[in-house]
């Protein structure tokens, strides 16, 4: 190998992720889409760009980012692919066009049938049997509401796979409907005439709500209207009202409704009708001034500077993926780093690219997690998906400091597989919305969230680095008896120092954990499913300490039971979640659950192998004999 | 080798390592048991049966992977302390450096840690700046002399072990001594005490001037035994329990009249509305209106055979065509309309669900539980109890008093859902009453304002705070302050705790907040604190040390 060869590949792969520093572009038709994504928006309390709330809504829908035009081609036939922005534009300004789009994924075959959809792929109807547009739902939208009000009263853990597909798709319908109504009375050419029209509508709504109300017949479509009209985004920026004080973001309904009819409409308003116009007529340069006026008075009023400043950040952060990025690094990393097991002193110079890729991966991650930090103004971790993150850079910096200490290539594996796993279980987590949620008040702390939450978390990292030094440790020594000598006493010193830590790391986070309780209801400890998986990963770290250094175990022995570690820590880190809404839970849970059953099969498996298999190597590390054996 | 006498190896056994590692074990199974458990148990019973237990003896309804009798947690915590404790006994030594050096350098670091926590727990930057203070004065001293790293060794698993200790009694004195009340009030209101949840107790108040009154509260454990006489010298007469009713729900006799006079017209009206086959286009279009309505339309034309289409009125116009079909769609449809309306009753209790009973079963009223005037207008029905953490039972009594002369001062019929009732004795009020058990305080607090923020455009809470004033004459102390979510008010040394729990809007006027504030009188509440903070302590201390050594030693190999 070429000795500039191995810095040239990591150079590389350090450029890639740079590469995507430079933000998104604008198609060649001058179509304003990273002005209108960076564009600030209030959704379920979150203040966001218009192109987080575009993605998190398509994934909603679609489980995808991106919109497929064509689904009815195949890959290689060059199917029209449109990022989540542009779809949100086309789908707000003209709802009419967006109505044809297929953008909703139905995979149940009974909801096809339900709703009439075409189910079989027919390249000639454009139909590929799973992608279907609102023009083709809408027929049969009553049959699905229906549906849905009957499943309602199903508790959540008795639904079948039908049922709940049934409560997706009518979640994704009515996150599609909200986002339709974004700029209802902005659409009609002229703001003036919108505004009367909307004003008139939501009279009609009124009136039919006092209906309701009396116990009258009342016009259910107009009813049905206002309440999609009511669960619009806010979009109207707070009023800088006399009293002092901002208000809150409303949605365009609300702005109506609470100023008159002669007072001038909100600076919003107007911009908001100009681009529609603008898009309307296909006019690009003309939208993109209505963008750069809207952005510019809001920058005149100093009242929004930190939407204005978070639209285009958050905006980069989406475009760049950082997690994507570590995740193809780290199975490249992982591949070379096995390699390596094969002809190590041949191979030195491919573990030197491997350490050097999960060094990028582990800076991705950081870097990640700090956008996700600033973006959100809280500590690392705030839910499951973040957790995951976390876990996969703690996990990265472990083994790369093992890979430090012992240069085997096993800590640059052991970093690449959790930091792989990780990621790709944090991708699955993705799917179900917006990873960047509120927080509700009792979790509304910061120094706890710092704390307990970042301990604990590095309390299963660790747990995990140890279980899958085990997990090597029992296949490398089954394929190759020798490396069982050679490598033993290190793989022991690795696993002693990792359940170390990591029973420092679960005990004060539990503890800290149950300080929080105490400060916030009064208890410290409440024998809750989250606390008893914490406490079970303490105990079971405790047990392989007091195991090994009483000399009930040796080398083989620890790496047994580090390995059982896999199965506590991912017991309490998803199977409690899966607890509290039954086994049967819906969506990613539920397929994860099989995933959990799989993951704990493997690693039974794999002690049992150990077990049986391997030779109870003694250790040098603890000659002393267990002082308190019992006489036989 | 002689065979140790069988003391020595029970002994042996108790404080070995096995033993242990078997405690972590069967620990680690019993945590998940227990867990599992309270999927179909609930918390508060799971917990009852699993933790706070020195057995788990296999019940009829637990799942087929139940032991048939498993270790409790108090039985392994307890036999995990004798392990920990006899283990450190056992394999205790001194050290080379002289029992009067160890000593001093384990006071010190105790009482050092104990004082950090005691005092700068509530300023986490000092806290943790002191502990790494600590960690380093401690190192120092280590290596002062060749000897003492040997002597200073073990102080770090010492205090790990120490701390749990700690950790296991505190939390033993917490579900002894721990008692949880809660303090509900509107802003403007002024309290002294608060209330428990799921304790009760029978007050008898009389007041001494204006201000003070004299209470004399007789506690649940005494009221649940009918026939049972108490008696008290503050009181001119005896009490006795006539009847005890574990859970009820109060029954007036006038609104359950109006209620089922309500039920009958509205069943007439449904009756009227689906008497025959030619109204039913008119009430599918009607029904068309709501997808509740179509929902029962749906099922009603299920059980006739029909499946419904998109449009209800064509469909019922052709069934209206075939007689039978039709009349049997009808008696459906009454069916169903009639079940969802008394089931609407049913689930609001009280009187409205004793107005379904009165018409479908055809049930009177009960005789008058008791001789007073309240119980001519209101009856108790026995409730089943509910042993669920969140269920609140609400208790019934009947009780009989007897003057000091043998006179009879009639019987009453209490509960919580009843007002004071007065029963008059040699011209002196008492005030009598079946309440949630008080726990008075010191001082009084006064709601001052609440807040209570949204996320916009959600219902996700943000905030929510209370503003507090609270006054003890006794000690001159008169202050305001903000009580919120993960910033609860301590008192008395930390044993008495307000938290924010509850908050919400005042039933008569929208206006005005409430809130309510969870009360808990802990005197073990500091054991945590410091039982966490000698093992953190003691690990770091541990497991740094090992680490230098490993450092050391590869370095010099």
């Amino acid at each position: 190998m070429k000795k500039w060869l191995p810095h040239l590949l990591i150079f590389l792969c350090v450029l890639w992720p740079l590469s995507f520093l430079r933000g998104p572009k604008n198609p060649d038709s001058g179509l304003p889409l990273r002005e209108f994504g960076a564009l600030p928006v209030v959704n379920k309390g979150r203040h966001q760009p218009m192109d987080s709330l575009a993605r998190n809504s398509l994934i909603l829908l679609r489980q995808k980012q991106t919109l497929n035009l064509e689904p009815w081609k195949g890959d290689l036939e060059s199917p029209q692919i449109i990022s989540a922005t542009e779809w949100l534009m086309e789908l707000v300004f003209t709802p009419t066009v967006g109505d044809t789009r297929p953008c909703f994924r139905v995979d149940n075959d009974d909801i096809k049938g339900l709703l009439n959809l075409p189910a079989h792929p027919d390249k000639d109807q454009h139909v590929d049997g799973k992608h279907y547009s609102w023009n083709q739902l809408a027929p049969k939208f009553s049959a699905l509401r229906r549906e849905t009000m009957r499943i309602a009263a199903i508790k959540a853990d008795l639904r079948n796979a039908y049922e709940r597909a049934v409560v997706d798709l009518s979640d994704a319908t009515s996150v599609y409907q909200m986002l339709r109504a974004t700029f209802t009375p902005c659409l009609k050419g002229d703001l003036a005439t919108g505004l009367t029209d909307y004003r008139a509508q939501l009279a009609q709504g009124q009136d039919a709500f006092e209906a309701r109300m009396d116990g009258k017949d009342a016009d259910e479509k107009i009813l049905a209207w206002v309440q999609v009209e009511f669960s619009a985004p806010l979009v109207i920026p707070p009023h800088d009202n006399a009293k002092g004080g901002l208000s809150e973001w409303q949605n365009i309904l609300q702005e109506i409704r609470t100023t008159a009819a002669t007072a001038e409409q909100h600076h919003s308003l107007r911009s908001y009708a100009a681009m529609a116009a603008a898009y309307q007529a296909k006019d690009y340069p003309a939208m993109t001034t209505a963008i750069k006026d809207y952005r510019d008075w809001m920058e005149s009023t100093k009242l929004y500077t930190t939407d204005l400043k978070k639209g285009p950040r958050e905006q980069l952060y989406n475009f760049m993926e950082p997690f994507y990025r570590a995740m193809v690094l780290s199975v490249l990393a992982l591949l070379l780093g096995i390699s390596v097991w094969f002809a190590p002193e041949k191979l030195a110079k491919v573990r030197f690219v491997a350490v050097g890729l999960m060094v990028i991966v582990m800076l991705l991650l950081m870097g990640g997690i700090l956008a996700r930090m600033f973006l959100e103004g809280r500590p690392p971790v705030t839910n499951l998906y973040s957790s995951a993150l976390f876990i996969g850079w703690a996990a990265c910096l472990l083994g790369l400091v093992l890979e430090w200490i012992w240069p085997y290539s096993i800590g640059v594996v052991v970093a690449a597989l959790v930091g792989f796993c990780t990621l790709l279980i944090a991708h699955f987590l993705s799917l179900s919305g917006d990873t960047m949620v509120m927080l509700q008040a009792v979790l509304d702390t910061n120094f706890w969230l710092a704390t307990h939450v970042v301990i604990v978390t590095l309390g299963y990292a660790s747990t995990y680095v140890a279980g899958i030094l085990g997990l090597i440790y029992v296949v490398r020594s089954l394929a190759d008896r020798s490396s069982q000598e050679r490598l033993g006493k290190a793989f022991s010193s690795m696993v002693f120092g990792i359940v170390c830590f990591a029973t420092l790391f679960s005990f004060v986070g539990t503890v800290l954990g149950g300080i929080w309780a105490d400060q916030s209801w009064g208890r410290f400890w409440g024998w809750d499913p989250k606390e008893n998986g914490a406490l079970i990963i303490v105990l079971w770290n405790a047990l392989v300490l007091h195991a090994r250094l009483g000399g009930l175990v040796k080398e083989r022995g620890m790496m047994l039971l580090a390995i059982f570690g896999n199965v506590v820590t991912s017991w309490s880190w998803f199977g409690t979640n899966m607890l509290g809404i039954g086994l049967h839970s819906y969506g990613f849970i539920n397929a994860a659950f099989y995933g959990l059953l799989s993951w704990v099969g493997i690693n039974l498996l794999l002690i049992l192998l150990g077990g049986t298999l391997l030779s109870a190597r003694s250790n040098s590390r603890k000659p002393k004999a267990p002082a308190d054996a019992l006489p036989a | 080798m002689t065979k140790p006498s069988f003391p020595l190896r029970v002994w042996n056994f108790l404080t070995s390592f096995k033993l242990a590692v078997l405690v972590f074990a069967v620990s680690i199974l019993l945590v998940f048991f227990g867990t599992l458990a309270q999927v179909h148990e609930g918390l508060y019973l799971a917990q009852e049966r699993w933790f706070k237990s020195w057995f788990v003896v296999r019940q009829s309804g637990d799942v087929w992977w139940t032991p048939p009798v498993f270790p409790g947690g108090y039985l392994l915590g307890t036999i995990f302390l004798i392990n920990m404790l006899g283990a450190h006994f056992r394999r205790f030594k001194f050290p080379p450096g002289g029992w009067l050096t160890l000593i001093l350098h384990y006071l010190l670091v105790m009482a050092a840690l104990f004082a950090i926590t005691r005092y700068l727990l509530w300023t986490p930057m000092f806290f943790a700046l002191s502990l790494l203070c600590l960690l380093g004065a401690d190192f120092f001293l280590c290596m002062l002399g060749k000897k003492l790293p040997a002597s200073g060794r073990k102080i770090g698993i010492d205090a790990v072990h120490l701390g749990i200790a700690v950790l296991l009694l505190g939390q033993l004195a917490t579900d002894l001594f721990a008692r949880e009340t809660h303090l509900a009030f509107r802003e403007g209101e002024t309290k002294q005490y608060s209330e428990s949840h799921q304790d009760i107790e029978l007050a008898v108040c009389a007041d001494v001037d204006a201000e003070n009154e004299t209470v004399v509260s007789i506690p649940q454990d005494l009221l649940t035994k009918p026939g049972a006489t108490l008696t008290h010298e503050k009181l001119p007469f005896t009490v006795k329990v006539e009847q005890w009713q574990g859970n009820s729900d109060l029954v007036s006799r006038e609104e359950a009249t109006q209620s089922a006079a309500t039920l009958n017209q509205a069943l007439a009206t449904l009756e009227s509305k689906y008497s025959s086959v030619a109204l039913l286009p008119a009430a599918a279009e009607a029904a068309q209106a709501s997808p509740g309505r179509v929902l029962v339309w749906q099922e009603a034309l299920k059980s006739v055979g029909v499946t419904a289409g998109e449009d209800l009125v064509a469909t019922a116009k052709t069934i209206s065509q075939d007689a039978t079909k039709a009349n049997t769609l009808l008696g459906e449809l009454k069916q169903r309309f009639r079940r969802e309306m008394t089931e609407r009753f049913q689930s609001q209790g009280g009187s409205a669900a004793f107005a379904v009973q009165q018409i479908q079963d055809g049930a009177g009223f009960p005789e008058p539980q008791a001789k007073s005037p309240v119980a001519q207008r209101y009856f108790t029905i026995t409730l089943p109890e509910r042993r669920d953490m969140d269920a609140r039972n609400i208790p019934a009594a009947v009780v009989s008093l007897t003057g000091r002369d043998g006179r009879d001062l009639s019987s009453w019929l209490l509960t919580p859902s009843l007002k004071e009732q007065t029963v008059s004795v040699d011209g002196r009020d008492y005030r009598l009453s079946l309440r949630f058990a008080r726990a008075y305080h010191p001082f009084s607090m006064t709601l001052l304002k609440t807040t209570h923020e949204k996320y916009a455009g959600t219902d996700t809470p943000k905030d929510f705070r209370s503003k507090v004033r609270i006054q003890d004459k006794a000690r001159h102390e008169d202050r305001e302050v903000e009580i919120f979510m993960n910033s609860p008010l301590r008192f008395d040394q930390g044993n008495l705790t307000f938290y924010q729990s509850q908050m919400g809007r005042d039933a008569a006027n929208a206006n005005r907040g409430t809130s309510e504030l969870q009360v808990v009188q802990n005197p073990g509440w500091f054991s945590p604190y410091f039982g966490c903070a000698l093992v953190a302590y003691g690990m770091c201390r541990h497991f740094l040390l090992h680490l230098l050594r490993f450092i050391s030693r590869k370095k010099s190999p």
